[in-house]
């Protein structure tokens, strides 16, 4: 197999367009198609989903030509990606209940570790220093509803009340 | 001269002492928010209206618009320095933008787009003020047919974007017009791909998408690279543009102006279109089309222009029919109901003061745009030299926050969270995602106009080749494709793509 | 959640900022409504109304959170019929009718047809007389699918004894340029719209109780014999936690500023018809309402 794939970036381009086409498609399927006067909610999808297929085979075939060679696929750092998007995701889910203090400090702390030279100390200050900043432009300036503390009625009296 | 008296009327409004305090101040505020990732012209106007109930509606009026303007600008700022596409029509000027300020020519870019917008500002409000009625009657001539040939041909226009495999920018073209249709089906009401989540039904936004993919994914990718490197431009050279640079731009800045201008107009996508297709045209015409996405100044100066012309053109639907092209117009005509104002084709007569007064203070707005923004260059700059450690958390707590705010759900940052692992991937991959996002924006549209077009025509698909218009663009489509798709072209894609390898 | 605990209702009411959540996005009519009582508001009781907008699935997005917010009075959300009797009967949202709380409908826009002023189409006869001669090729556009122009398209075939066709838009702003360029027959919308448009559309009637201000030579559908008053309603709703005393004090509120005189001529300016039904009467009128859209929504084929 490996010796047969002369492009693995394209390669695996194909691989992944013909999955999600298949996807898109086979949920098409189970909306309405309709015809082509009434069409259907599925309609443009499927044909979406299938063209989007055939491109991933296509692609897939063309990777498996010789005159089409092409580097490998690159190794996966999963390190930053962990350290990027997981304070992202606890940010969503967590800022309602916890504030964006509270958050707000997370995401800045916790990313930080995902640069190689990360220091405690300075890290820690940014972190004061953005949350101060955004409470201050967004929510106490712009007033957009974001909780700052909640259960804390001062801050949330101070996020309310406008100037 | 009806018109130069009709411009002295407008520039005595917009001149006056408080208006144009007014104006300043809301390109100073829309500037400084626009900078700020993911807090958009929407967002800010919608924040800002309450502030404007207290002035008389002329000068609230022309706030707003400068808040409309100066953060569409502010949007390109941040693009072009960490790249940050904070609406669709700037994600064009992250290609070569940020590609720029990375090669230490982030002063030359910020002042290109700045000169680019004046340029385009300065024509399109001319345009305004000469031909608003005519033109928004043209507009009025496209039905949704020729709505969806327009699309068709923006789509095989998008193709060009891309710097690598033409087919895989096809493939992601796709890609987008799928992503695009997640959410209810206008037509049938039918919620489609939402798997039962409410916050589903309407779509996802093009926020979290371009942050994801544009933002998170490239500050993954500069973690994994450059994780020894301290500051992140090691130099920075010329502030300002030489006058090669000038030379270089003066024309993609005309041409980009004038597609920009024509585009404004139509109600649905102006802006976006415009900028895209500014940077297709540019990129054909180069004589050295593998400079772009590398850090080409024209890859700056035309989408810069293009975006500015059409979002002044895209006040001629408002002014002269009371059509809203875009949610920031929806929201002008919500700031003139609120100040008494009633919205509409009987503006021009029944409010010359006001129709006159904005369209001159557009002009003045762009000006002091320019004024505002060269010295600020400098300021902008020196946020480049910032050890990255620092800077990324930055951008990370302001698009965290600028994500949540555009609709006030989690959903919007847990998506935007996933489009930042797909853009890692799309990189592994080298697969490009710019014509996703047009796919994405232009998608919905596509397949609105399509079924209203086969409605209206109980089912009779010749409507799309009958209609003059439709006919036209249709035509041009099949001669854009044809030239992209013709073999000796693509041996010749391919060969340069290799070259630079 | 120290914050649930529904507080007593006091003349004071309110003592703080009141949240004034919108279910659509800022812009729309339902956001303009509010902005000019949020003016008002301010004036009278000497506090805020904060307008916070959550729009999103035709406003169900905000709905179905309705009951999640604390009772205390200061967390109120716009509410819009028929939106929140036909969104449960279709099925796709997480909400009931009944989990809606509505304590005052204080606006509505009735329901229009309006055409370019092109149009050969002068009077309603010379509509159904089209409509009865073209059928489906006679065409209407609305915004939105199963909405409140769905339903009344529904209805005024009913009313011709035709079949002519719905075309779906996103938006009022959206159909506009349709109706203008002349791409459909008609617009099934509201009174705002020919307001916005004056000059350059025509309405040819409309489904109020009586002929309109700004319309004086406009029919009522009353008048044209048929059974149909109508349109889309703009109320209040609150939490169900809400005690009974606070919902009345909350409808006084509204009613009080529908009394207002400089806020009742921005209104008529806007094209908004002002209504009154306050709490004591929201019981008859849901009951009423829901009837009619019931009604429809079987011919529509939405209900069982």
């Amino acid at each position: 197999m490996k010796h047969l794939i002369k492009n693995p970036r394209d390669f695996w381009s194909g691989v992944m367009f013909l999955a999600i086409g298949a996807l898109f498609a086979g949920i098409a399927f189970t909306y309405k198609l309709g015809t082509a006067a009434r069409m259907g909610p599925g309609f443009f999808p499927f044909v979406l989903g299938i063209i989007l297929a055939a491109l991933g085979v296509a692609i897939l075939l063309a990777a498996m030509r010789d005159s089409n060679k092409g580097p490998g696929v690159e190794k996966f750092h999963w390190m930053p990606v962990f350290w990027v998007l997981m304070p992202i995701v606890v940010f969503g889910f967590g800022l309602k209940v916890a504030g964006m203090i509270v958050m707000g400090l997370f995401v800045v702390i916790v990313s930080s570790i995902g640069s190689e030279d990360f220091k405690l100390k300075p890290t820690i200050w940014l972190a004061i220093g953005l949350v101060i900043f955004c409470s201050l432009s967004f929510v106490a300036g712009l007033k957009l509803p974001i909780p700052l503390c909640p259960g804390l009625d001062f801050f949330e009296q101070f996020a309310l009340c406008r100037v | 001269m009806e018109l130069l008296a009709n411009l002295q009327l407008g520039f005595g409004v917009a001149l006056a002492g408080t208006n144009i305090l007014y104006c300043f101040v809301g390109v100073l505020l829309g500037t400084l928010i626009g900078v700020l990732p993911g807090i958009g012209p929407v967002a800010t106007i919608a924040m800002l209206l309450p502030a404007t109930f207290v002035l008389p509606p002329v000068s609230a009026l022309i706030m707003l618009a400068g808040i409309y303007y100066g953060a569409s600008y502010g949007g390109s700022t941040t693009a072009i320095l960490v790249n940050l596409p904070g609406e669709v029509s700037s994600v064009v000027t992250c290609l070569d933008g940020y590609q720029m300020a990375r090669n230490g020519h982030a002063g030359k870019a910020l002042a290109i787009a700045a000169i680019g917008s004046f340029f385009a500002g300065t024509v399109a409000t001319l345009l305004v003020a000469a031909f608003a009625p005519p033109l928004a009657e043209l507009a009025l001539k496209f039905g949704p047919a020729d709505y969806f040939s327009l699309m068709v041909l923006g789509l095989i226009a998008a193709v060009v974007l891309a710097h690598g495999s033409l087919i895989k920018a096809v493939a992601m073209i796709v890609l987008g017009l799928l992503v695009g249709l997640i959410g209810t089906d206008v037509n049938s009401g039918v919620a489609r791909y939402s798997f039962g989540l409410p916050e589903l039904i309407d779509g996802v936004g093009i926020g979290p998408i371009a942050m994801g993919i544009f933002g998170f994914g490239e500050i993954i990718r500069n973690l994994e690279h450059g994780q020894k490197r301290d500051v992140f431009v090691k130099k920075v050279t010329g502030l300002m543009p030489t006058w090669q640079d000038l030379r270089i731009s003066a024309l993609p800045i005309v041409r980009g102006t004038t597609l920009g201008s024509a585009l404004g107009i139509l109600p649905g996508g102006g802006p976006i279109l415009g900028s895209f297709s500014a940077y297709t045209l540019e990129k054909k015409l180069s004589k050295d089309p593998s400079r772009f996405g590398k850090g080409a100044i024209e890859g700056v100066a035309a989408p810069e222009s293009a975006n500015n012309a059409a979002a002044q053109t895209s006040f001629i639907p408002l002014l002269t029919l009371g059509i809203p092209s875009n949610p920031v117009m929806a929201l002008m005509i919500g700031a003139m109901i609120i100040h008494g104002i009633q919205p509409g084709p009987q503006i021009m007569t029944a409010k010359p003061d006001l129709f006159w007064g904005m369209i001159a203070s557009m002009w003045v707005g762009n000006l002091l745009l320019v004024v505002l923004n060269l010295p600020m260059i400098g300021m902008w700059v020196k946020l480049l030299t910032l050890e990255y450690r620092f800077l990324y958390p930055a951008i990370l707590i302001f698009c965290c926050i600028g994500v949540y705010s555009i609709n006030n759900t989690w959903m919007d940052v847990i998506l935007a969270a996933g489009f930042g692992f797909i853009g890692y991937l799309f990189g592994k991959l080298d697969c490009e995602a710019a014509p996703l996002l047009l796919g994405f924006v232009l998608g919905p549209m596509m397949e609105e106009n399509l079924r209203r077009a086969l409605l209206l025509s109980r089912g009779d698909p010749a409507v799309f080749v009958t209609r003059p218009i439709s006919a036209t663009l249709l035509v041009l489509a099949v001669l854009l494709l044809i030239i992209v798709a013709a073999p000796a072209v693509r041996k010749k894609r391919e060969e340069t793509f290799v070259e630079e390898e | 959640m120290a914050a649930s605990m529904a507080l007593p209702a006091r003349a004071a009411y309110p003592e703080k900022p009141v949240r004034m959540i919108i279910a659509f996005a800022p812009g729309g009519e339902s956001d303009i409504g509010a902005r000019q009582q949020q003016i008002v508001f301010r004036r009278l009781f000497g506090q805020e109304m904060v307008i916070e907008s959550k729009a999103g699935a035709g406003g169900a997005l905000a709905w179905s959170t309705l009951n999640t917010y604390p009772g205390d009075g200061y967390t109120v959300m716009g509410t819009n019929l028929p939106h929140i009797v036909l969104q449960p009967l279709e099925g796709n949202v997480q909400y009931k009718t009944e989990d809606i709380t509505n304590v005052h409908f204080y606006q509505y826009t009735p329901d229009a047809i309006i055409v370019r002023a092109e149009s050969p189409l002068k009077t309603y006869a010379d509509l159904v007389k089209a409509s009865k001669e073209g059928q489906d090729r006679v065409t209407f556009a609305g915004s939105g699918t199963n909405s409140a122009n769905h339903v009344a398209h529904t209805r005024l075939n009913r009313l011709m004894g035709t079949k002519t066709t719905y075309v779906p838009f996103k938006g009022t702003g959206d159909l506009v340029s349709s109706v203008l360029g002349g791409h459909v027959t008609a617009a099934m919308s509201y009174n705002t719209l020919a307001l916005t448009q004056k000059g350059k559309m025509r309405m040819l009637a409309v489904a109020s109780e009586k002929r309109l201000a700004a319309f004086p030579d406009v029919p009522t559908f009353k008048e044209l014999g048929g059974d149909w008053v109508d349109g889309a309603y703009r109320g209040v709703g609150v939490p169900k936690s809400t005690p009974e005393d606070l919902r009345k004090r909350i409808s006084d509120i509204f009613s009080e500023i529908n009394r207002d005189p400089e806020f009742r001529q921005k209104m008529a300016d806007g094209g908004f018809e002002l209504i009154d039904v306050t709490y004591d009467k929201m019981p008859a009128f849901m009951a009423e309402r829901t009837k009619a859209y019931l009604e429809i929504a079987r011919m529509m084929g939405l209900a069982k």
